[in-house]
């Protein structure tokens, strides 16, 4: 895959290049923006509580509105992204990371080992993932930490199925026999042969499941069950706004967006990135017309 | 002599798709004519534009993005020009086709009686009566207790009933056209023989046209009256069928019809030492026996071939031969050791001493590895062999020897042909200086010039490496040409051994002669005669496969 | 009952006696009971006897055993809260749930295979665009930011749809609505790619080529294949739309089991929590088996092998 052109595909297709732009703005927020906006996202302002959005004669930080300590809306959209953005990445990569490991393993063995990894994805499968994260979260406490682990167990079967049925498709083609027969063990197999051939996958559908995951910890921050004040996420933020709805909707709205946006970003990229990396996809999507 | 009006007439057609780098011409100006009841044979090898051809008169091209130009005419009206309507109550009625893979090509979540009966319906026969017709036809083409099938889905019959009864579905409205694009090709040589005599005796019976594509030189002797030759999108030769195979003009016809059998083969060496040795070897899959009671020996420098269709349990014989199956008994020796009870030494040498090339060239090399990587990974997993600082050198000589240059080890194998991996991957096996290598179908999804370039290149290298082979395939005039000693293999069984010559020149087994009868060869006249041949040894349609 | 449907059954109800046990355990792990619901001056006397009444002084596996013996008898105990059987809490609050999510899913199934085979006939024109635009955009929203926007603007602002509470078909217009958005975006975007595979298999050439029209091409031999696909995923939504019937029930205050965990949860309510997982789980098992049947059904080679 060569980068350059990928990125000249990229500059192509405008939908993806604004959701590009979007994502690499938010995470930009989130590595700097909190130390930017310094005391502006915690201190009390009481002259500009609740104050309503676009009035420009205030600081930047409340362009978007003030909540009811008069801390600027825009501020603590700032502090909070950087909890959203790596409460969700986090989970990502550690459900990637063991969901692929497990994966690989359940489509290389052909003994039980591989079974009991099925079934156990089965058993997460067969509930809502969000019940599931409610109760184990009262039990252990709505910590970061905790809803990164909850988070990213509720996602596993996802990517230990996925990887699964790749390895057990490219475990059939042909040069997997001839390192075989050279004499390679399963490590070899694994590390040189399939692992390359599985990681493009894993990595589209952890684009897509970062979406899942950020919309999942909103609403469990949402419901009261995820992170807890004074730590803050755009899920809690809409959460707290929602007692001001009569008088003050900007509170709920403009975290809302900010998910949604965030969100809608990652989606399209990775529905991008699934055509644009796949060669024989990008042709599949041309010729499918009918005269 | 009184030309017949022509039944349809492929106009000056151009078939262009748009490629990375431009326009990709896929047909070049193409004018092609068939009479009433003419049988004519489109022969070409991969990428010549014959299926191309034959999709752009069914208007089954995408367009966009293909660009079609020119015309076709059937009964002198223009299939382009005219209404959809129109086209559409020619198509299954006038005009059929039978495609190459009958499973994907019939419908799998309806009964096959359905599916017939569908044209039928299409074309405003009533439900009764379109039952009836298809019961009739299915009856026809040898579809057994076809009251009880009718209801049956595609998935439950097998390679060639699939076929017949895609053959029943254009024959449903008694076509005047009948297009079949590769119809054998996915067939085993005896169900070959069988779809190709059922084409022939329903053409006979309804008087209909015959337009065959076929990359199969023997299919189009035996069924044609007429050919074509294609090559890169253009027609190179035209003629009647024996006057271009007795007298080919075009240099790429001659090429295609050039027989190569006596070029391969060396002298028998006498009683070299055994190199690998199997001992009454079985294998099982669960209760299913793929294998029974295999005894053979390989000599140093020697090729066996191992012939037989699909079922026949020739690839998981070579499986267990390469360690990949562990047979269920008998056992396999290599220098007289078992393989699979050795020590951790001698099963290193026997990683080295025997290597595989396998049939299919787009999955045989990892995709995300370069050339070199390729080439090189046998000297990463036995590290003692060469040193790292030595691979790219030796990569290049070995990438010389089957004929590519030192500028593609930084290649990755999508950017090159199904031949050129082949030899990709005989470079790889031969890293090792192996002793024995493994041909399993190696040629097989090759076309016929690059299959014969891929046999030269083993031929040559067995003579310069002192090489042995274990050459498996399902083309019987391939094993013919290349191996000296022959297994015949049927559903598990060894049916027949012996030399080569020996074996295709007098063969004593029943099932041997019926594939030497099947197997089709490129020559009308003695085409003809095996036809007839092939009658008497064939029993037909009523115990088809 | 045939291999297929009785294989995937014994795997679903295998996962559900794990979840009964995880969830027994877990639920313990949340605290002691006895500190929720006695004052903080009671003495250790009071302390035990309600301990002992209600089971709690046994260990852990005692209760456990007792329970799921309960459980063969339907009885999942007492609600500590409520002062009635706990099944009957749930028994009340389950119909609402199931008939909310019943409708969605109606709703979004049927749509989505209207959009999206719409969509696949011509990919990449237009309405092609616009429609794979709109469903990843639905399939992004944030349910519970779509409530609040849905509340603020129909019933804040212009005052057509109440707020909350369940009875009239107005109430019913945006828990429905909301709990829409995500199966019907990711539906859609099934079908539309399901269609375009189906449309471009070889058994399409074969129907054009016997003279096959346009609906005949889309109807019987494309979305009937496509359906294949369509009805794994639906079946995977309908678990999940239990997650959305959770944020919609408590933001649209519907007396539904979501809205019933939620509380449980909150009061530590070992009796209903159990009660709500297990019947939920029950749920979702069912529905799964129907929907193997309905694949085997839909499928001939699953039938047949």
């Amino acid at each position: 895959m060569r980068n350059s052109s990928l990125l000249a595909l990229l500059r192509s297709d405008r939908v993806a290049f604004v959701a590009a732009i979007w994502l690499m703005l938010v995470v930009g927020i989130a590595l700097v923006g909190p130390e930017v906006v310094g005391k502006a996202a915690t201190g009390l302002d009481l002259r500009a509580r609740n104050a309503p959005p676009f009035d420009f004669s205030r600081g930047w930080v409340h362009w978007l509105g003030s909540d009811a300590l008069g801390r600027g809306i825009l501020a603590r959209i700032f502090l909070a992204a950087r909890t959203t953005l790596g409460i969700a990445v986090a989970s990502v990569l550690l459900s990637m990371v063991i969901g692929g490991t497990l994966g690989i393993i359940a489509g290389l063995s052909r003994g039980s080992l591989g079974k009991v990894i099925m079934r156990g994805t089965d058993v997460i499968m067969s509930f809502p993932s969000l019940l599931m994260a409610l109760i184990v979260l009262y039990v252990l406490g709505g910590a970061p930490a905790n809803l990164v682990v909850v988070l990213a167990i509720t996602r596993l079967p996802v990517y230990v199925r996925t990887a699964r049925a790749e390895v057990l498709e490219i475990r059939e083609r042909a040069f997997i026999n001839a390192a075989r027969v050279m004499g390679a063990g399963q490590v070899h197999l694994a590390l040189r042969h399939i692992a390359p051939l599985v990681l493009p996958t894993l990595f589209i559908i952890g684009s897509l499941d970062f979406a899942y995951v950020m919309l999942a910890e909103s609403a469990l921050s949402f419901l009261g069950m995820g992170v807890q004040p004074p730590s803050i996420t755009w899920g809690l933020m809409v959460a707290e706004g929602r007692s001001y709805l009569n008088s003050a909707w900007w509170l709920s709205f403009w975290p809302g967006l900010f998910i949604m946006l965030t969100a809608l970003s990652a989606n399209l990229l990775a529905s991008w990135f699934r055509i644009a990396g796949d060669p024989t996809l990008r042709a599949a999507q041309g010729n499918t017309g009918h005269a | 002599m009184h030309e017949p009006k022509p039944l349809l007439e492929i106009d000056r057609l151009s078939v262009d798709f748009p490629a990375p780098d431009g326009l990709f011409s896929a047909v070049r100006d193409v004018s092609i004519t068939i009479a009433p009841s003419e049988a004519l044979a489109i022969i070409g090898e991969s990428g010549s534009g014959k299926s191309v051809t034959a999709n752009a008169v069914m208007g089954l091209l995408d367009a966009p993005p293909a660009r079609v130009h020119g015309d076709v005419r059937f009964e002198g009206r223009s299939l382009f020009s005219m209404p959809d309507r129109q086209r559409r109550d020619l198509w299954g009625r006038r005009i059929a086709m039978v495609f190459q893979d009958p499973l994907t090509h019939l419908n799998p979540v309806y009964p096959v009686g359905w599916q017939v009966t569908e044209v039928c319906r299409i074309h405003g026969m009533a439900r009764t009566e379109a039952d009836r017709r298809a019961m009739e036809l299915l009856d026809r083409v040898g579809i057994p207790d076809v009251r009880r099938r009718m209801g049956d889905f595609p998935h439950e019959f097998s390679g060639g009933q699939r076929q017949r009864v895609m053959i029943a579905m254009a024959m449903a409205l008694s076509p005047d056209l009948l297009i079949a694009d590769e119809p054998t090709t996915a067939l085993d040589v005896t169900v070959q023989a069988q779809i190709l005599d059922l084409l022939r005796d329903l053409r006979t019976e309804s008087g209909m046209a015959l337009m065959m594509i076929t990359h199969d030189l023997g299919v189009a002797a035996d069924i044609a009256e007429r050919v074509v030759v294609m090559r890169r999108g253009e027609i190179v030769e035209e003629g009647a069928l024996d006057r271009v195979f007795a007298a080919p003009v075009h240099p790429y016809t001659r090429q295609l019809l050039t027989d190569r059998s006596e070029e391969y083969r060396s002298a028998r060496p006498g009683v070299a030492p055994a190199v690998l040795e199997l001992d009454r070897v079985g294998v099982h899959y669960g209760t299913f026996e793929a294998v029974r009671d295999v005894t053979v020996t390989l000599r140093k420098g020697e090729i066996l071939g191992i012939v037989g269709e699909s079922g026949s349990g020739k690839s998981s014989l070579a499986s267990a031969i390469l360690k990949l199956r562990r047979p269920s008994s008998g056992n396999i020796r290599f220098h007289g050791r078992d393989i699979y009870a050795l020590g951790r030494e001698e099963e290193t040498g026997f990683h080295r001493g025997v290597q595989a090339i396998f049939q299919d060239p787009f999955s045989s090399l990892n995709p995300r590895m370069t050339v070199l990587k390729v080439i090189s990974e046998p000297w990463l997993l036995h590290r003692d062999v060469l040193p790292r600082d030595r691979w790219r050198g030796r990569a290049a000589e070995l990438l010389d020897m089957v004929g590519l240059t030192e500028s593609d080890l930084d290649k990755y194998p999508a950017e090159f042909s199904g031949g050129q991996r082949q030899r990709i991957a005989i470079a790889r096996a031969l890293a090792l200086e192996p002793e024995v290598i493994v041909c399993d179908e190696a040629v097989s999804a090759l076309d016929m010039t690059v299959q014969a370039q891929v046999i030269t290149l083993l031929a040559d290298l067995r003579t310069r490496l002192g090489l042995s082979y274990v050459f498996i395939a399902h083309d019987l005039t391939l094993i013919r040409k290349f191996a000296d000693h022959v297994l015949v293999m049927k559903a598990g069984d060894v049916v027949e051994q012996g030399v080569a010559e020996e074996v295709f020149s007098r063969p004593s087994a029943l099932y041997t002669r019926q594939l030497i009868a099947s197997s089709p060869v490129p020559d009308p006249r003695r085409q003809a005669e095996r036809r007839t041949a092939r009658r008497r040894t064939l029993v037909h349609a009523s115990t088809a496969p | 009952m045939n291999r297929f449907v009785l294989k995937h059954g014994t795997q679903s109800l295998f996962a559900l006696l794990c979840l009964l046990v995880l969830v027994f355990f877990l639920a313990r792990l949340t605290g002691d009971p006895t500190d929720l619901y006695l004052p903080m001056d009671a003495s250790i006397e009071q302390r035990a006897e309600f301990a002992a009444s209600h089971g709690f002084d046994d260990p852990v596996v005692v209760q456990f055993g007792r329970y799921l013996a309960g459980v063969m008898r339907f009885d999942f105990g007492d609600s500590l809260f409520q002062g009635r059987p706990a099944i009957d809490a749930v028994l009340a609050a389950f119909p609402v749930t199931l008939k909310l999510a019943g409708v969605t899913m109606a709703l979004s199934l049927v749509l989505a295979i209207v959009i999206g085979s719409l969509a696949a006939w011509r990919p990449r024109s237009i309405f092609d665009r616009v429609a794979s635009m709109l469903t990843i955009a639905s399939a992004s929203a944030p349910d519970f930011w779509v409530a609040i926007v849905a509340i603020l603007v129909f019933a804040v602002s212009l005052g057509w749809l109440p707020t909350s509470g369940m009875g009239s078909p107005a109430h019913w217009i945006m828990p429905v609505g909301v709990l829409m958005f995500r199966p019907l975006g990711l539906l859609t975007q099934v079908v539309r790619a399901a269609m375009i595979g189906a449309l471009a298999a070889p058994y399409v050439k074969t129907a054009r080529a016997k003279g096959a029209g346009k609906s005949r091409i889309i109807f019987v031999h494309g979305l009937r294949n496509a359906m294949l696909t369509v009805i794994t995923v639906a079946g995977d939504q309908a678990a999940t739309l239990i997650n959305g019937a959770v944020v919609v029930e408590t933001v649209f205050g519907w007396p539904g089991i979501g809205n019933l965990m939620i509380q449980a949860i909150q009061q530590r309510d070992f009796a209903v929590l159990q009660a709500c997982i297990l019947m939920t789980a029950f749920a979702i098992f069912f529905m799964n088996v129907l929907i193997d049947i309905a694949y085997s059904r839909l499928d001939p080679r699953v039938r047949t092998s």
